[in-house]
């Protein structure tokens, strides 16, 4: 096991302004973890990251009999000398995985108490710490209506400085469209590995076609939607004026205990919909809210949504 | 409750400015969201379409309201009326006798008084107590209060009278209020002409008098009286005596009237302050006399008089009597009178009879009609005893009618009774052994009772018998025929129903048994009933010198007078009240800080 990366923020503060991954302990923590994989690996160069499958490497894991076509290069010539018979040597695979943590950073996102955007910020940090830690190859994008920046891909702990840089210089900006922004993403050509959306979702459009479009490129998807304890609990507050963040439209309303009930409903109904849909895509999903730490979430959460292990 | 500064009540106009705030307030509160996706058409019933809409009812806004309200009253200082004892008293007496009628001054004196006695009372302040108290014929407290309102109307309703003041008992009745409160010092203001009979007595009060006249042109028919035609005349007289109280001598015509019509007139020429006597004849039949100073004066009311001649006619008498023939004797030589006889056990109460007359017999309840109880039995209510020697009259009332012209000096009365004298009743003539004759009135008839038998004395052998007994049946069935005084109170024939009109047909007020009327306005009065003759008739006049001599005087009072001036009377200081706006700031304090903390905590939310 390697040591906790040098020279890490190690702040709690969600509104600094500055993203920050957390005490040595956290740290620790989560280079106890990984992102699961179920199916999708590349080949290439060996990562850490433990597959699913046996493959040649030079880590060895079991012995088979040799049969016509096998490289006999793999024929263990020592053991045929011990007991007369052709095996082949079987190695454990390490397999090269890509991840891709998406982040959702349009103007609905610059919102809440905690902020969502520094939130998520720290969750794509500890996400990408986890896996650089494990070699495997990490890939940040920034979406809004687009693929408005990226970062990567980078491999191992010396690049979370970059990556922590690369999240700092994120703002919240354009309005949401999260089927184009990851329909972009899955287009740029790099159509493996594991894409984790980070976004409270809030796509007038609907993310479903997005997904479908990463599946299609080979790509496993995990999403985590991220809101504000104001969105998952409004407060009642007598006649207000609503005011759309990315669009400007506004609601009038009288926010009376009887329409923050309704209010709720309606978002028990949405989010059981979100849940629904990832299902159907095969999708991991998990809803979280900014006041949680962030701790309990990666540690716990996660871990029992076996998104990671 | 009343406010002393009712202008700063404006200040309640910032309520609907608070309000107005508020709406505005609601109209521009922006929360900014995420995303409005989830808030889209949420609860459409509860949306805020409309531009204007009713306020959030808030806690704040509640407080607001009240703090504006509590602020506002505290401003305008309310203050409760208080109970404490007035700081003065104002008895305000009002002469309203018939000279305060006069047009000396306009419209009258008595509306001059009246004019003066508002302006005190209204003068007055919250902390004086006022008394009203009308000086007529009766003297009479009209109201006693701290309301100047309340005095001023119950000034203006001050009727006038056509009688003399009794001020005596006004000026009592006033120094009895002003006593009733000793600690509490006390004001007697008088509004009177002075035309009534001093002196008054001392009260315990400062006093003041406002003199209300100025002229004294009238003349005035002082006296007006009516006699049985004399003997072998048909005609009646009449007495006129007319005075004029000018200082320059005046010539007057002065008519007379019979029954409304007019059938003498005769001219007078009356000196400076001189009066004169006429005799007219009325035609014979004249029911009502009338005399009428022709022209005008300061006082009307006193230029005409009226006078009832005596009823004429046949009158029964019903003589209840085992032995009637000395009583019928003497009642049969009286004119106009028809006597009935019947023995006590078949005596029945007819109704029918004007007089009935018990000789040795008493029935166990009496006729309403009036009584002459002759030689009562012994052992009834009014004889216990019967004395065995003879009596004589040792004393006579002078002023009783019985005996009047009646000498008794010779009498032997034999067969006396002791004679028990109930509380209605007072001797007219009195025995060594007690009284012989009684007279009084009960139960609205009059009763005489002779203690005696007659036929047992001397008396029916003397003339003095007769006219006895013709003086005992006049007094008995005297009613109010002839003229009185105006504020006379007058005795109505006992057992008689019905009602009384008075001038110019107004209904009178008279007592429950109709036995007497109250005479206030001067004219002639009637007691009949529906679509009858009148039963009784009988007149009122000014009739009173003192009332006529219109010139005012200075009322002769056994104390010092103090000049009156409205100023002495003005409001001094603050209105009497408690003011309560201290509490209502402190509590209006209070609330701004339950507001503070309802708004901090509403904040921190």
């Amino acid at each position: 096991m390697t040591s906790p990366a040098p020279n890490l923020r190690l702040s709690q503060n969600l509104d600094s302004g500055r993203t920050m991954l957390g005490d040595e302990t956290f740290l620790r923590s989560l280079e106890q973890l990984a992102i699961l994989v179920r199916r999708v690996t590349r080949p290439g160069l060996n990562g850490e990251h433990r597959g699913l499958t046996r493959s040649n490497s030079a880590e060895f894991a079991d012995y088979r009999p040799y049969a016509p076509g096998d490289d006999f290069r793999r024929i263990d010539w020592n053991l045929y000398g011990r007991v007369g018979a052709l095996f082949v040597r079987l190695s454990e695979a390490r397999e090269d995985v890509a991840i891709h943590v998406l982040l959702d950073t349009s103007r609905s996102m610059d919102f809440g108490r905690p902020n969502k955007l520094a939130y998520a910020k720290r969750l794509v940090a500890a996400l990408s710490y986890i896996a650089l830690s494990r070699l495997d190859q990490v890939s940040v994008g920034a979406l809004t209506y687009d693929v408005v920046d990226r970062a990567g891909p980078l491999r191992g702990k010396d690049r979370v400085h970059r990556l922590l840089g690369f999240l700092d210089s994120l703002s919240a900006r354009g309005t949401t469209d999260l089927n184009t922004a990851l329909r972009r993403y899955a287009d740029t050509g790099q159509p493996h590995g594991v894409a984790i959306v980070v976004s409270d979702l809030l796509s007038p459009s609907g993310f479903r076609a997005g997904i479908e479009r990463l599946r299609a490129a080979r790509m496993e998807a995990v999403v985590l939607q991220v809101l504000a304890p104001q969105e998952l609990a409004p407060a009642v507050a007598g006649d207000v004026e609503l005011v759309d963040r990315e669009t400007g439209e506004i609601v009038e309303v009288t926010l009376t205990e009887a329409v923050v009930n309704e209010y709720q409903r309606r978002l028990r109904e949405w989010t059981a919909e979100n849940e629904r849909i990832c299902a159907d895509l095969g999708v991991s999903f998990h809803q979280m809210s900014s006041a949680t730490a962030i701790e309990t979430v990666v540690v716990t959460e996660l871990r029992s949504r076996r998104i990671l292990v | 409750m009343s406010v002393l500064a009712p202008a700063l009540l404006g200040f309640l106009g910032l309520i609907p400015v608070i309000i107005l705030i508020y709406l505005i307030r609601a109209q521009r509160r922006r929360e900014p969201v995420s995303s409005v996706l989830l808030w889209r058409n949420l609860v459409q019933d509860l949306e805020m379409r409309t531009r204007f809409r009713r306020p959030p009812i808030t806690l704040l806004l509640l407080l607001q309201l009240l703090a504006v309200v509590i602020g506002t009253l505290a401003l305008a200082r309310p203050f409760w009326e208080t109970t404490a004892p007035p700081a003065r008293q104002l008895v305000l007496v009002v002469d309203a006798s018939a000279s305060m009628n006069a047009t000396d001054v306009q419209p009258n004196r008595l509306a001059e008084a009246k004019a003066r006695a508002r302006e005190a009372a209204a003068s007055a302040g919250a902390d004086t107590a006022i008394a009203v108290v009308r000086a007529g014929p009766r003297a009479t407290l009209e109201v006693a209060t701290r309301d100047s309102g309340a005095a001023i109307a119950a000034i203006d309703a001050i009727q006038p009278s056509d009688g003399a003041a009794d001020m005596r008992t006004a000026w009592l009745l006033a120094g009895s209020v002003a006593a009733a409160r000793p600690e509490i010092p006390a004001t007697v203001v008088l509004f009177s002409d002075g035309s009534f009979l001093g002196p008054l007595p001392s009260i315990p009060a400062s006093l003041a008098i406002v003199p209300i006249g100025n002229g004294s042109d009238n003349q005035a028919i002082v006296q007006v009286g009516v006699r049985r035609p004399p003997a072998g005349s048909a005609r009646p007289d009449a007495f006129v005596r007319v005075a004029n109280y000018a200082s320059e001598p005046v010539e007057r015509r002065v008519r007379a009237f019979g029954d409304g019509l007019s059938f003498d007139e005769q001219t007078v020429r009356l000196g400076a302050r001189a009066t004169t006597d006429l005799v007219f004849e009325p035609p014979v039949g004249t029911r009502v006399f009338a005399v009428q100073l022709v022209g005008g004066d300061v006082l009307r009311a006193d230029d005409r008089a009226e006078a009832v001649l005596p009823q004429s006619g046949e009158r029964e008498v019903l003589l209840v009597s085992t032995a009637p023939e000395v009583m019928r004797r003497a009642l049969r030589a009286i004119p106009q009178l028809t006597v009935r006889e019947v023995a006590p056990d078949l005596y029945r109460d007819s109704g029918s009879a004007a007089l009935v007359v018990f000789d040795g017999y008493l029935p166990p309840a009496l006729p309403p009609a009036p009584l002459l109880i002759v030689n009562p039995p012994v052992g009834s209510w009014i004889a216990s005893a019967r004395i065995g020697r003879p009596g004589y009259a040792i004393g006579i009332d002078p002023e009783s009618a019985v005996v009047a012209g009646v000498d008794l000096a010779a009498v032997e009365f034999g067969r006396v009774a002791q004679l028990v004298v109930p509380s209605w009743a007072a001797p007219v003539v009195t025995g060594p052994d007690g009284p012989l004759i009684l007279e009084g009135e009960r139960d609205g008839r009059r009763v005489v009772v002779l203690g005696f038998e007659p036929a047992a004395s001397n008396l029916p052998k003397m003339v003095a018998f007769p006219a006895l007994i013709a003086n005992a049946v006049d007094w008995v069935l005297a009613g109010p025929d002839g003229a009185a005084p105006a504020g006379t109170t007058i005795r109505l024939p006992g057992g008689v129903r019905g009602d009384l009109v008075g001038p110019e047909g107004r209904r009178v007020e008279s007592a429950a048994l109709a036995l007497t009327a109250d005479t206030d306005i001067a004219g002639l009065y009637q007691l009949r009933r529906l679509g009858a003759d009148p039963l009784t008739l009988f007149a009122i006049n000014v009739a009173d010198e003192r009332e006529s001599d219109v010139a005012p005087r200075q009322p002769a009072v056994g104390q010092p007078i103090r000049p009156f001036s409205l100023p002495a009377l003005g409001v001094e200081g603050e209105p009497v009240g408690i003011e309560f706006w201290p509490y209502l700031a402190g509590g209006l304090l209070l609330l701004l800080v339950v507001e503070w903390l309802v708004y901090t905590r509403r904040g921190s939310t």
